[in-house]
């Protein structure tokens, strides 16, 4: 298999992940593609590593979160003003994010409307609380490590996560005490 | 905060987020991502850490002797500056007074201007000169957009 080949496979095993990690931090999927093109442009030059090495989904993570976090503070106050006159015609740009198939298909319907609820209340959470919230429940990040990356003080990183969650709950309402509870 | 809501507020977001899956990436990317790969960038529209070697020597070369000239330049023309400058600057403040009496009068000019145009008048160019400034806007974005436009990217 050629090099080209190879990192092929390597692109469609891992995109998925990349683009999630993107897609939840900058909650825009132009930028998240734009973003996930880089870390797969980087990884590009790094295949000879990379390829192989169980650890790569953790780089890629780690490329994926810190171009990210590098967008939102380089780009997004600069275009905020034109993006945002433009931002709330691009609704349905929102609305084409899918997931993957879950194995029961009787509950197919219900869980990705619960999915597509949940990672629509993350998006519309203020980037200052989405960003750290992500950071610690989906990426695994501690307290202390969000505050360094995200270079604010550990009491703003706990308030903030505290807010963001208090958000998501009053959003998504009673859905949290009836349907999310881990099945038996 | 309470700290037994909080854990407990904790708890239960931190199940919510731990159960989504990943999200699908568009079927776009991967196809940009190898045309990317097999047309890349000159080396000019990349970050100056991945110009040749060569180039980055020149540019530096550059650099460095544009700042030497500069400082030297400075060094050359300095003592003279400060009595050159006043020299020219008495003439300049002569022209400044002539043009704050001439933005006076022109302000004169527009207040008796919009004293006889009326009301009526004065609230269409506003919202005329409104429009313009919301049309440049506009076309401004679109101009960027277009500009900054990548293969498989919507551009509104």
């Amino acid at each position: 298999m050629t090099d080209a080949k190879q990192f092929e496979t390597f692109l469609r095993n891992y995109q998925d992940m990349v683009f999630s990690t993107a897609m939840r931090l900058v909650a825009n999927p132009a930028e998240a593609q734009d973003i996930s093109q880089e870390v797969f442009l980087r990884a590009f030059e790094r295949f000879g590593e990379l390829a192989g090495d169980p650890r790569a989904g953790g780089w890629l993570k780690t490329v994926a979160i810190n171009l990210s976090l590098n967008h939102l503070t380089r780009y997004r106050a600069r275009w905020s003003f034109f993006s945002e006159l433009f931002h709330r015609g691009n609704a349905g740009e929102e609305t084409e994010i899918e997931y993957a198939a879950p194995d029961d298909v009787e509950e197919q319907m219900a869980v990705s409307e619960r999915r597509l609820l949940v990672e629509e209340a993350l998006r519309q959470l203020p980037h200052a609380q989405r960003v750290p919230l992500v950071l610690f429940h989906l990426e695994g990040m501690r307290y202390e490590d969000i505050a360094v990356k995200l270079g604010v003080s550990l009491g703003k990183v706990k308030t903030d996560i505290h807010r963001a969650r208090a958000a998501l709950r009053k959003k998504l309402g009673p859905r949290l005490r009836n349907e999310w509870r881990p099945r038996a | 905060m309470n700290p037994e809501l909080a854990k407990q507020l904790e708890r239960e977001i931190g199940r919510v987020l731990h159960g989504l899956p990943d999200l699908t990436a568009p079927p776009g990317l991967l196809e940009r991502t190898m045309t990317a790969l097999e047309k890349p960038a000159p080396w000019h529209a990349r970050s100056w850490t991945k110009w040749p070697v060569r180039v980055r020597i020149v540019s530096l070369a550059f650099a460095l002797a544009a700042v030497a000239v500069a400082w030297v330049g400075w060094h050359a023309v300095e003592p003279g500056l400060l009595a050159g400058a006043s020299r020219h600057l008495a003439p300049a403040m002569v022209g400044l007074t002539s043009f704050w009496k001439f933005l006076s009068a022109l302000a004169g000019a527009l207040v008796l201007a919009v004293e006889h145009l009326g009301k009526g008048f004065m609230l269409a160019c506003l919202v005329a000169a409104a429009g313009a400034w919301a049309l440049c806007a506009g076309l401004g974005t679109m101009f960027v957009r277009l500009a900054l436009a990548r293969p498989g990217r919507r551009l509104l």
